[in-house]
């Protein structure tokens, strides 16, 4: 459907239309801002309707989405860490940002967490995500990340140490 | 017992709002930009004289850097081998960067002898650096520094003519 011309928008749109959403929400939980992540969305499913005639399916294709995303993310703070001071900057951007973004009468407890996460290592960051919101198991995340299920389980391990001390400590 | 924090407590709530009918609008837009830009690469012509004109425009540097380089003024050898038949004077009031580059067989200029002495004895033309007369023409100089000058062989050869001559510096000498 997506070699063909005739159909490839059309197979496109639906490809879209099945998996934008998963995208977005793995896409906003790292980057906060909901204007980031509808650029970032775009980009992702850009590259997708470039490349996939040539997609070879030795992945799901959903971890291929996720990988382009993700890829798309760190490219993002790739960027914007060469006008910043120090690498932890870009945390603290993001949880300003995230301050901003919350509604005022929004759950606390939440915004913590949210907070907890963001101040996490990026790697640290992306697993638990990936893990803990999007329940994927460690060998697609490896996938994903291109990374041993090993140091995934690690990484993740540390994460949830770290945010369940946060939350304690703000309680 | 450690009281740990529960994460099934919030489980997977988040705090982010998404402006209305955004998933809907999302996929038609996507789908203009990536044909827009895939249109866009398809067209080699832009790129093709685009790439033609940066490569032009680096040739020409090039070819004007060359050129400058050839029109530089570079030192004439005629300028430098005239020096020798000149007087002494002359030279000390040439240009500094010319007295300065000597052609190989010769010494330079500015600490050269007079040509009588030089016609004398050829290796002392590096000695008489110390001669203060060569670079200042208009300076007097005393007998007793032009005698410093010259070597022992000099001096012997100097007598031998004076004793030969009838008149010293206007007085004749009696034997």
């Amino acid at each position: 459907m997506f070699h063909d011309p005739r159909t490839k928008d059309k197979g496109f749109a639906m490809l879209m239309n099945q998996y934008q959403t998963r995208i977005y929400w793995h896409i906003r939980r790292l980057v906060v801002s909901h204007e980031d992540a509808q650029d970032l969305l775009q980009e992702t499913f850009i590259n997708v309707y470039r490349y996939l005639g040539s997609f070879a399916g030795d992945s799901k294709l959903y971890t291929w989405l996720y990988r382009i995303a993700t890829n798309e993310c760190l490219r993002l703070f790739k960027e914007r860490k060469r006008f910043l001071v120090s690498a932890d900057g870009i945390n603290e951007k993001l949880v300003d940002t995230l301050q901003a973004s919350c509604p005022p009468d929004g759950d606390d407890l939440v915004a913590r967490l949210q907070e907890a996460i963001l101040r996490l290592p990026e790697k640290q960051r992306l697993v638990f995500n990936l893990r803990y919101y999007d329940e994927l198991p460690y060998e697609e995340i490896s996938q994903i990340l291109e990374c041993s299920v090993a140091t995934l389980k690690t990484n993740y391990h540390y994460a949830s140490g770290k945010i369940k001390e946060f939350m304690m400590q703000e309680q | 017992m450690k009281n740990e924090f529960d994460l099934d407590k919030i489980g997977k709530q988040l705090p982010y709002q998404v402006p209305p009918g955004f998933f809907e609008e999302i996929t038609a837009q996507t789908l203009a930009e990536a044909k827009r830009r895939s249109s866009s690469s398809k067209s080699p012509s832009f790129g093709f004289w685009k790439t033609l004109s940066v490569a032009a425009s680096v040739a020409v540097l090039l070819v004007a850097g060359y050129l400058l380089f050839l029109g530089r003024p570079q030192p004439t050898p005629e300028v430098a081998q005239a020096q020798p038949v000149h007087a002494p004077a002359p030279r000390a009031e040439a240009a500094p960067g010319l007295v300065a580059l000597p052609t190989p067989e010769e010494p330079p200029k500015v600490a050269s002898l007079p040509k009588q002495a030089r016609a004398a004895s050829p290796e002392k033309e590096v000695a008489p650096s110390k001669a203060p007369q060569a670079a200042k023409p208009g300076q007097p100089e005393t007998l007793e520094q032009l005698l410093a000058t010259l070597s022992d062989e000099e001096l012997q050869q100097l007598a031998t003519i004076a004793e030969s001559e009838e008149y010293v510096y206007g007085e004749s000498i009696e034997k």
